[in-house]
């Protein structure tokens, strides 16, 4: 088989959030997805596997001795530019490349729409499939953590520009869209007093 | 304003005994009403609208189905449809003869 050279996905999502500018690196195929798998599981054989990355090792007994098994392990991103707006980065899979090396993902990234209104936010969640007792909101003034125990896993950390009343939030769940309201924490309200 | 056509998210798997296929279609806000639902033995179609979206999408099948068996259920913007494998000898037509 030609040997291709490719920049790996890793390389490039460290780069992009290093800032610098895209870097081809010419690492030879066999390489480029499998060096930080490899890695990994170096690191694993070596010391005991932590737990956040138990349930991506099975052990299995067999005659010859314990056979581990590592993954699956999905990563992908999609990348949507259009005209006038911000580039989208999302990522989906239950691994997550940081600069620490792979990192377990909690969840899939839910699809996120926030419509920043003159005094408040109107934040549009999509998550298919997940029963409405099992969406876990977390608000605080500046930000929203929302996350799902259902077996479908679901996780987003939004962080929001302007203060918002978090005892005023609104939310509803519907079809698989959670709404949620946040009224901006406004100027300070005060009265004018005349000065006799 | 004319409704913006979107492809679904689509998760397409057999099960473990490879006698039926579970099919999962994300289509989030969208109401049971608005989904339409076509099932052909080698594919499906399906359309399903809500404000200002459309959720469209067309696929084909590795392996013919019994699409009347399908089994479909619409919960929290997810639709699962169970739809079991066609056997391989069946499905025949006798042929009449003369």
């Amino acid at each position: 088989m030609a040997i291709r050279r490719y920049p790996s996905i890793f390389d490039i999502l460290e780069d992009v959030w290093r800032g610098f500018p895209l870097t081809r690196k010419e690492i030879p195929e066999a390489d480029w997805f499998q060096e930080p798998f490899e890695e990994m599981i170096e690191r694993f054989e070596e010391e005991a596997v932590p737990p956040e990355f138990k349930d991506f090792v099975k052990e299995e007994e067999t005659p010859s001795g314990v056979i581990r098994r590592y993954g699956p392990f999905v990563y992908g991103f999609s990348y949507t530019a259009e005209p006038g707006r911000e580039p989208i980065f999302r990522e989906f899979g239950n691994i997550k490349p940081s600069y620490k090396g792979i990192e377990p993902s909690i969840g899939r990234e839910p699809f996120v729409d926030v419509m920043d209104e003159k005094d408040k936010y109107k934040i549009f969640v999509e998550l298919p499939g997940v029963e409405k007792q099992n969406v876990k909101l977390d608000v605080t003034e500046d930000s929203v953590e929302i996350k799902t125990e259902d077996d479908k896993k679901f996780y987003k950390m939004l962080y929001l520009d302007s203060a918002v009343d978090v005892d005023n939030a609104k939310a509803s769940y519907k079809n698989g869209i959670m709404t949620l309201e946040l009224e901006k924490k406004g100027k300070r309200k005060g009265k004018e007093v005349k000065i006799d | 304003m004319e409704d913006t056509v979107v492809s679904p998210n689509v998760c397409v798997f057999s099960d473990e005994s490879l006698e039926t296929l579970n099919i999962q279609i994300e289509i989030p806000g969208v109401e049971k009403k608005d989904i339409e639902l076509q099932f052909y033995d080698d594919g499906f179609y399906l359309v399903a609208k809500k404000e200002g979206t459309k959720y469209m999408g067309s696929y084909a099948l590795v392996w013919p189905v019994q699409p009347n068996k399908a089994i479909a259920k619409y919960a929290d913007g997810l639709l699962t449809v169970n739809v079991p494998y066609r056997k391989p000898l069946e499905g025949g037509t006798k042929v009449k003869i003369d």
